[in-house]
Parts: structure tokens; sequence; C-alpha cells
């Protein structure tokens, strides 16, 4: 069997972590307590277990967890600060943009990633990053309205 | 018995030994020495679902990433080249300084998977994987050709058909630059709205005279005959040389209708192929010649 030690960045820290060579990085987050990232489809279509990898959404269940050495991962865990939740959580819970829950830490990744490039999204620029998201409870419409009001919030402060 | 979604039950991954070159004079030497049968891993969106298919059962993989000078696009004296780790997104925002031509490459931002797959798929992974995948048609009608290394050297092959052995890795896809007069699209007919496979594709390369004829046409798509991809040369020999209107496109496409054959399965019969092909075929030269005329021809 092979083990091997790897590097990284996770949400802000340094974190050196043994992993076998076929564990992928979804494995691997989860193993480290990153329970926000879940598995849905295992082959890229769902969008479930999206992080951000340098800043850029990615699918952490296509990723062999070796590949992200010496790279930087944030995880929905790492978007409040000192106990304080982000704006797109907060426009989440206040527009009661979630219902089972499962899908919304990969669409609150890919809108971090999508606000951190565009900091005022049109409604047709949210739909397009959303695309390999799926949602098989909300029909989308609140996210895309939670996600313009984290905009606005984001802008007005 | 366990059943899927998919129609598949996805394996675990096998236990894999995994080399990580950080120079491409090492991997070279691994894929051609001790490393020999070891499959490349880039982004991982091709490989990944294989192994978890059970199509790919390899023991070693050799992870690219690390060779970070393999992300590129360029532009030196009027040759646009590609490195083979360039992601599809990367790809995307390089037509803001190559030039709206290269239509074919932005229309990726709507039609290749989502955008985390696109920050993920590399331009090396789609050419060796190869077959139906978008930008190995889109490079047919670039002419675009593949630059390959192995320990023994370095040969170029067309980018659509590489052909790789196993100790050899593509570095570059690169291609003659589009002159002026000159119009790339992209376009794809798919089940659902985005991130699902294509029924149909057509890549198109259209350059006309100062006189609005057709100077030269390239027109690839993902099923021609068969299940195989390729250029529908009757359709662009017929085209050459003429002004583009509407009744010499509609007979374009009868010439491509007696040309191409393509294959049924479940997601459409041949004949619905046909049919689509012919229609996205004869919007793409419409659209195309619409942005080099600036709506005048
Ligand atoms: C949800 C989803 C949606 C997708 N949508 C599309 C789509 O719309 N259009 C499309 O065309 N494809 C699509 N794909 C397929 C895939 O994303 C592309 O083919 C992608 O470009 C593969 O690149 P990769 O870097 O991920 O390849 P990998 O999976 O890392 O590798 C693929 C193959 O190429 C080999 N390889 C990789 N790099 C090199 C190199 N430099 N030299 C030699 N061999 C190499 C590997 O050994 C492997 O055999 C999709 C995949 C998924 C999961
Ligand atoms: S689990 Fe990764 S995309 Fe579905
Ligand atoms: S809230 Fe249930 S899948 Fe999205």
């Amino acid at each position: 069997m092979s083990w091997y030690k790897i590097s990284f960045k996770l949400n802000g820290e340094h974190v050196s972590v043994i992993v076998r060579g076929r564990e992928r990085l979804i494995d691997v987050l989860r193993r480290l307590g990153m329970k926000s990232v879940k598995e849905g489809c295992s082959v890229g279509d769902c969008g479930t277990c999206i992080v951000l990898l340098d800043g850029e959404p990615i699918n952490s269940c296509l990723m062999l967890a070796i590949q992200a050495r010496d790279r930087e991962i944030t995880t929905l865990e790492g978007l409040s600060r000192g106990g304080e939740l982000h704006p797109l959580q907060r426009a989440f819970i206040e527009l009661a943009a979630s219902q089972c829950g499962f899908c919304i830490p990969g669409i609150i990744m890919t809108a971090k990633g999508l606000l951190d490039r565009v900091p005022q999204p049109t409604e047709e620029e949210i739909r397009h990053a959303l695309v390999g998201n799926l949602c098989r409870c909300t029909g989308y419409a609140k996210i895309v309205e939670a996600i313009r009001s984290a905009a606005q919030q984001r802008g007005s402060e | 018995m366990a059943c899927s979604a998919w129609g598949w039950l996805p394996r675990e991954i096998p236990e894999l030994e995994i080399y990580l070159p950080s120079r491409m004079g090492d991997l070279l030497d691994y894929l051609a020495g001790e490393g020999r049968g070891a499959s490349i891993i880039a982004g991982g969106t091709d490989i990944i679902p294989a192994m978890r298919r059970g199509a790919l059962r390899p023991r070693r993989l050799v992870d690219i990433t690390g060779l970070r000078e393999l992300r590129y696009v360029k532009h030196d004296n009027g040759i646009v080249r590609i490195g083979a780790l360039t992601a599809v997104s990367q790809l995307v925002s390089s037509v803001a300084w190559l030039g709206r031509r290269y239509y074919c490459f932005k229309a990726m931002d709507i039609h290749f998977g989502s955008w985390s797959i696109r920050n993920m798929a590399t331009v090396g992974g789609n050419i060796s994987s190869g077959g139906e995948r978008d930008l190995v048609q889109v490079f047919h009608v670039l002419e675009g050709y593949a630059r390959i290394k192995s320990r023994e050297g370095e040969r170029i092959a067309p980018a659509w058909r590489p052909e790789l052995r196993e100790d050899e890795i593509i570095t570059e896809v690169f291609f003659k630059d589009l002159g002026k007069n000159s119009w790339t699209w992209f376009n794809k007919l798919e089940m659902r709205a985005a991130n699902g496979i294509g029924i149909v594709t057509v890549s198109l390369m259209l350059r006309l005279d100062d006189n609005y004829v057709v100077d030269e046409i390239r027109i690839a798509l993902n099923r021609v005959r068969g299940r195989e991809a390729g250029r529908a040369h009757e359709a662009e020999r017929f085209l050459t040389g003429k002004r583009i209107g509407y009744e010499m496109l509609r007979e374009a496409m009868e010439v491509m209708e007696r040309e191409i054959s393509p294959a049924s399965d479940f997601r459409a019969s041949g004949e619905f192929r046909r049919e689509a092909s012919k229609i996205l075929t004869r919007r793409a030269i419409e659209a195309a010649a619409k942005m080099i005329t600036g709506g005048e021809a």
C-alpha cells in the first residue's frame, strides 16, 4: 500500500497529512472533519462536493488528494470569521434558501467563487455559475435570490 | 444486489502508486523506464470516472499537475500555442486578447461541462481522451497540431488524432493564427441545458475573401460516419469559392445530408443526428458570415 505525506493550506491554515494514493480530495477533507463537503454523484455531475482550489471552484470527487499538495483549499468551514457567519451564509438563512440542505455547501462555495470574481452578478450570471450544482428541493429561485442579496449586502458594507 | 442511478456500480479507485514529477526530463525518464504502462492524470475529470466505472485499473499514475510551465496560451510569430495543462476556463478567458474570431473557445463557457469542470479539465486531457470530445473537433477545424514528447525525442501529430504511445506526453497544441476575415464557431445540441453529453456538436472555421466569397471553410462534426468524429469534406468542397446565400446553403446542406451517416444510440437516432447536424451547421455558417461581414452578407 502506498502512503504519501502532503501539506496544503486548508481554510487559511497549513496542514500536513498522510494520504493514500487512491484517496480523493473529498475523502481526505471529510477525514479532516470538513463534513460540509458532501458526496452526491461521485462523477462530477451534482456539485455537492465543490470546494475552492486557489480560489476556483472544483469538484473534490474528481481530484486525488495528493494533487492538492502545496495548494490552497477553502471549504464552507473556512467562510465564517470569529463566529460571524459569511454574508452568503446569513442570506441563505434569512431568505430560507435551503430545504434539506445537502446541496447548499457546494452552492455557497460556487457562489463565493463567483462573488470574488464578479461582485455584483446578474441573475443570468448566477444561474450560469450554478449549472453544475443540482438542488432537488428548492427550485433554485430562493438560492439565486440569496446570492443576489449577499452581493448587495457586501456592496453596501 | 446494489444498483445506482447511472446503471453501473461505482467501484473504489484501485490501490495506486503515484509518481509526482516536477521536471519534464524526470517525467519522460519515468514513462520510458520504471513507470512504463503508468497512466497520466491531469485534471482527473475523465480518468477518475473511468477508474470508478472499472474501465481503467492502473496500478501506477503520474500526476503531471506539478509541471506548472505547461499552463499557458501564447501568440508567437503568427502561431497560437496552448500548453497541455491549460484549463478550459483559461482557454475561455484567453479569447479576450486572442481575438473574438476565436469564438469556438468562448463557446466552451456555454457548452463545456460546468464552471468547476472547466476549471479542472485540461486541453491535453481532452485531446488525449479524443473521440467525440469538444476540443478535439475544435482543433480539427483550427488544424491544430499536438507536440508530443518522449525520452526518444519529439514528434508532431494532428491534435484530433495524436495516437499516443504509453511513454509519450502531449506538451502543447499549436495552430496558425487565423487571419482577418475569419471566424470560428462551436455549437452543441444536448439533452440538458448544460453539463450533459452532446448529441450533435458542430465546429466551424470560415474565411471569406473581400467579395464575401468563401475562401476556406472547415466543418467538424462529432459523428460523421457511425460513431466517428470528423470533417464534412464534401460539404466544405461544395461551399468553397461560392458566395454565402440562402439557396447555396440549402444545397450545401443537401450535400452534407448525403455525406454523413451518424450512428444511432439511446440518446438519439442516426436520422435525428443527421437532421440536427445540418441545422446546426447551417446556423454556424450564417452566424460566422454575419460576424465577418458585419451583417452585410
Ligand atoms: C461532469 C463532466 C462534464 C464534462 N463535460 C464535457 C464537455 O462538455 N465536453 C468535453 O469535451 N468533455 C467533457 N467532459 C470530459 C472531460 O472533462 C474532458 O475530456 C477533459 O478535457 C479531460 O481533461 P482532464 O485534464 O480532466 O483529463 P484526465 O482525466 O486527467 O486525463 C484524461 C486522459 O488523458 C490522458 N492525459 C491527460 N493529460 C495528458 C497529456 N498532457 N499527455 C498525454 N496524456 C494525457 C490521461 O492519461 C487520461 O487517459 C466532462 C467530464 C465530466 C466529469
Ligand atoms: S459528488 Fe462530486 S460532483 Fe457529485
Ligand atoms: S436543499 Fe435539498 S438538494 Fe438543495
